[in-house]
């Protein structure tokens, strides 16, 4: 059993799970030069810039999302979750002008509250998740409404450091680009060196072996809540940083790029594997898409169309990868075996 | 024995489950650095007392003492702590994480703000490794292991956690080629020499000779003797695991001599399963099939029924070739078969009995496409009648009945196909006595009536009161075949275990 001298299979299996993410770069690669043959505007810096405002929020909520898949959940909430903590998180900021940048705290809280009661309902009240939070979908979509009552939010009249925050830049880069960025850094450190990181990935992977390590999967998959509720609140208020009005239809369907995004990243809708960085690449693949069809002129409904069979062609991709490792994987233990 | 407090003491465990009697009052004292083997056929009761001494179950009555102090564990976490692990066969482990990160899951050393040092964790897990002879590359995923790298992992979170004060290994060998086994032993050894006390669990006395200093046999859940490991000859270790009684089993006429062939299986090999399997079964015909567990005998059977094709080999019923490629063809070719885990694979616990036994006939029930509820109820009816089923009716929930009404269920379900051949894989396992003679006449009843029955069991008394023929499996190879009147309990234990000249 000797592993040192690892046979090319074993290379093979290794390079197959980590090289996900660098399928997914090489397709963004592709994705832009087919763009920007078709079209002379896409290959621009400033189109650049476009995509990479744009992609920034959907890079957070899809970090967020990818956590929670990684422990085998979904969270369909996190539109709803964005809309909510945008809205009535954003009005607070509107009332109380005098606070300063601390009323950053409202939205991201709001997520957190909201992240809490998706947690209660999957790890506590153990509802399926696909379930629990389609119905929190609704019920945090419903409260922004009533909360708005039929009113918006002009950023006019919001103070200036929440346009300062969002539309600011540190040395020369989009300060709402380098927070995308620095979450994505910030999740995938934490999932690699905190204990509760390797214990996401380990629920997820086997959650009947988790009583045998002492890991309490019900606090993990809590945590996991807790954590992608405070990013989506976070990214609420990105969102509504950004938006010409805030209203409380805000950010609808978010929940289904933000999948789309986690899958194109390679996160496995098993769980226990991928990296939120490959969700993070998910999430600029589909901005660049959303981009380049825009810029070529495609309606809304051919973009929805695209969106589905992303997913779908990921899914795919995923099954076909997982299985040829697990005919490699199964080919090496029968060598060592019979070794 | 008056010696000071042993490293672990059992006294008088006890444990049933719904009024099957697993263990009772049985005792064991093992010292430290010392290494005990528990041996005992399938059902006598080794695993129940493994899963109570270390917190997987809860003993209904008796003592735990470890050196001298009562204790009582109640999760595997809590025995872990106070130093007592059990190593399973199928180990608990995270797939998707490499080999350093389960061996130190649920305990890392974290640094400064709670971060894992990965370097360190690496060094440690190499070092670990070393110290068990192991060269497993600590960053390698653990999905990519075989069984036995899997059990060296085990190994080294043991030490990691310092559980070693007492270390139970259930059925080591049994997935280790002959150099790991060798190299098991030799950590073993360490581990004793340091003063580990280990519970090795096992058929495979043979290989454990030289490494056991105390032998303890188990018997029907009950204690049958403990000796020194050189005071018993590998045939009374034999004759004490054996000379089960099995009551109630009903008396068969021999087949006719000379009834036609149903089943005929030629060279069925399954790489990494079975080799090179042949056998046939006549109408009329019980064969019984024992093996050790991890012998092929489920994979024997689930090749046939084609859930998992075989890479090579011949079927024929009645006669006629069929590729098993598939269950669906299987069972037009006239097979059914009732699968071991009837919980998940035999049954659907939720749906109405009347739905269950339906289930396989559902094309022959409809009326152009639309099932006549009315002929579901009468089948339904029929099957209560003709197997005793215990029920409240044709639309009780299968899961509300007991464990050997739930296998008549299954029984009920593939006689509704009028199968000609079946195949029963531990027909009787957790069931009580009396349901278990009920089941032994229905199938003495079908072979009566010219159906061809493979019986597959680790039950021996059940192997030998029901077959007309056995063969005996081990290491995915038929390695001994006796008419009933030459079978013994003792010789086809002996052929299963490897054991060469000890009857």
């Amino acid at each position: 059993m000797s592993a040192t001298a690892a046979p090319r299979s074993d290379r093979l299996v290794f390079a197959m799970l980590q090289g996900r993410v660098f399928g997914v770069a090489a397709f963004l690669v592709l994705l832009c030069l087919g763009f920007g043959t078709a079209s002379r505007n896409f290959l621009t810096v400033s189109n650049a810039n476009t995509i990479a405002l744009n992609g920034a929020i959907l890079v957070v909520v899809a970090c967020a999302e990818a956590i929670v898949v990684i422990t085998r959940n979904y969270d369909l909430s996190v539109g709803s979750v964005v809309a909510l903590s945008s809205y009535v998180g954003l009005d607070v900021v509107r009332r109380y002008p005098e606070a300063g940048p601390i009323l950053i705290l409202a939205p991201v809280l709001i997520g957190t509250a909201c992240g809490a009661f998706n947690g209660f309902l999957v790890a506590v009240c153990r509802l399926p998740s696909v379930i629990a939070t389609l119905g929190t979908m609704s019920i945090f979509r419903g409260l922004a409404f009533l909360y708005a009552g039929g009113h918006q939010i002009d950023p006019k009249d919001l103070p200036p450091w929440v346009a300062a925050t969002v539309g600011g830049h540190v040395l020369g880069l989009s300060a709402l680009v380098l927070l995308g960025f620095a979450i994505a850094v910030l999740a995938a450190l934490g999932l690699r060196y905190l204990s509760v990181g390797r214990e996401i990935y380990a629920i997820g992977s086997n959650p009947d072996a988790a009583p045998f390590y002492g890991l309490r999967s019900e606090r993990i998959s809590f945590r996991a809540y807790l954590i992608c509720g405070t990013l989506t609140g976070l990214a609420g208020f990105l969102f509504g940083g950004r938006v010409s009005y805030v209203v409380p239809y805000l950010a609808q369907g978010l929940e289904l790029t933000a999948l789309a995004a986690v899958v194109l990243g390679g996160i496995s809708v098993l769980g226990g594997s991928g990296s939120v960085f490959g969700a993070a690449l998910g999430a600029l693949t589909i901005a660049t898409i959303e981009n380049g069809l825009i810029l070529l002129g495609a309606s809304e409904f051919v973009r929805q169309f695209i969106y589905g069979a992303i997913i779908v062609l990921a899914v795919i991709t995923d099954a076909v990868v997982q299985q040829r490792v697990r005919v490699l994987l199964k080919a090496r233990r029968q060598r060592v075996r019979a070794a | 024995m008056s010696e000071p407090a042993a490293r672990l003491d059992l006294r008088h465990l006890s444990k049933s489950f719904g009024g099957i009697r697993a263990l009772h009052d049985v005792s064991l004292r093992v010292a430290a650095g010392s290494v005990h083997a528990l041996l005992g056929e399938n059902g006598a009761g080794k695993s129940t007392l493994v899963k109570i001494a270390t917190g997987l179950l809860q003993a209904d009555a008796g003592d735990m003492l470890l050196d001298g102090a009562a204790c009582r564990f109640t999760s595997p976490m809590q025995a872990r702590r106070a130093g007592v692990v059990a190593v399973y066969q199928d180990p608990k482990m995270f797939p998707h994480l490499d080999v350093a990160e389960n061996i130190f899951m649920g305990q890392y050393r974290t640094g400064p703000g709670g971060l894992i040092d990965r370097a360190v964790m690496y060094r440690a897990a190499t070092a670990l490794l070393r110290t068990i002879e192991s060269d497993l590359d600590p960053t390698a995923l653990v999905a990519g292991l075989s069984v036995g790298e899997v059990q060296f992992v085990e190994f080294a979170r043991a030490l990691a956690d310092r559980a070693d004060r007492v270390l139970f290994l259930d059925e080591p060998t049994a997935s280790l080629s002959p150099a790991e086994t060798g190299r098991l032993f030799r950590v073993i050894r360490g581990m004793r020499d340091a003063g580990t006390a280990v519970v090795i669990i096992s058929h495979r006395l043979e290989e454990l000779r030289d490494l056991v200093d105390t032998v303890t046999v188990l018997r029907d859940g009950g204690h049958v003797v403990t000796a020194p490991a050189t005071a018993l000859s590998g045939a009374e270790i034999v004759r004490a695991m054996v000379g089960r009684t099995l009551s109630l089993v009903a008396p068969r006429p021999a087949p006719t001599a000379g009834a036609e062939t149903r089943l005929a299986v030629r060279g069925l090999t399954l790489a990494g399963s079975f080799d090179d399997v042949g056998f046939d079964i006549r109408a009329g015909e019980i064969v019984g099939m024992f093996g050790l567990v991890g012998a092929g005998r489920t994979e024997i059977a689930q090749a046939l029924f084609g859930i998992t094709p075989p890479d090579a080999g011949s079927v024929a019923v009645d006669g006629r070739a069929v590729a098993p490629r598939s269950p669906r063809r299987m069972l037009a070719a006239g097979l059914a078969y009732v699968p071991e885990d009837r919980e998940k694979q035999g049954l659907v616990p939720s749906l109405s009995l009347r739905l269950n036994v339906a289930a396989t006939v559902l094309d022959r029930l409809a009326r152009w496409g639309v099932l006549r509820r009315a002929r579901e109820v009468a089948l339904a009816v029929r099957s209560i009648a003709a197997l005793a089923i215990r029920t409240n009716g044709t639309e009780a929930v299968v899961s509300s009945l007991s464990g050997g009404n739930r296998q008549k269920v299954v029984l009920a379900k593939w006689l509704a196909i009028d199968p000609k051949v079946l195949l029963l894989d531990e027909p009787t396992h957790g069931i009580d006595v009396g349901a278990k003679a009920q089941v032994h006449a229905i199938v003495a009843g079908l072979a009566a009536r010219g159906v061809a029955v493979l019986l597959i069991s680790s039950d021996l008394p059940e192997i030998l009161a029901m077959s007309d023929r056995v063969l005996v499996v081990a290491g995915g190879r038929i390695v001994a075949r006796f008419d009933a009147d030459e079978a013994s309990e003792v010789g086809i234990l002996t052929a299963a275990s490897g054991l060469r000249e000890a009857a």
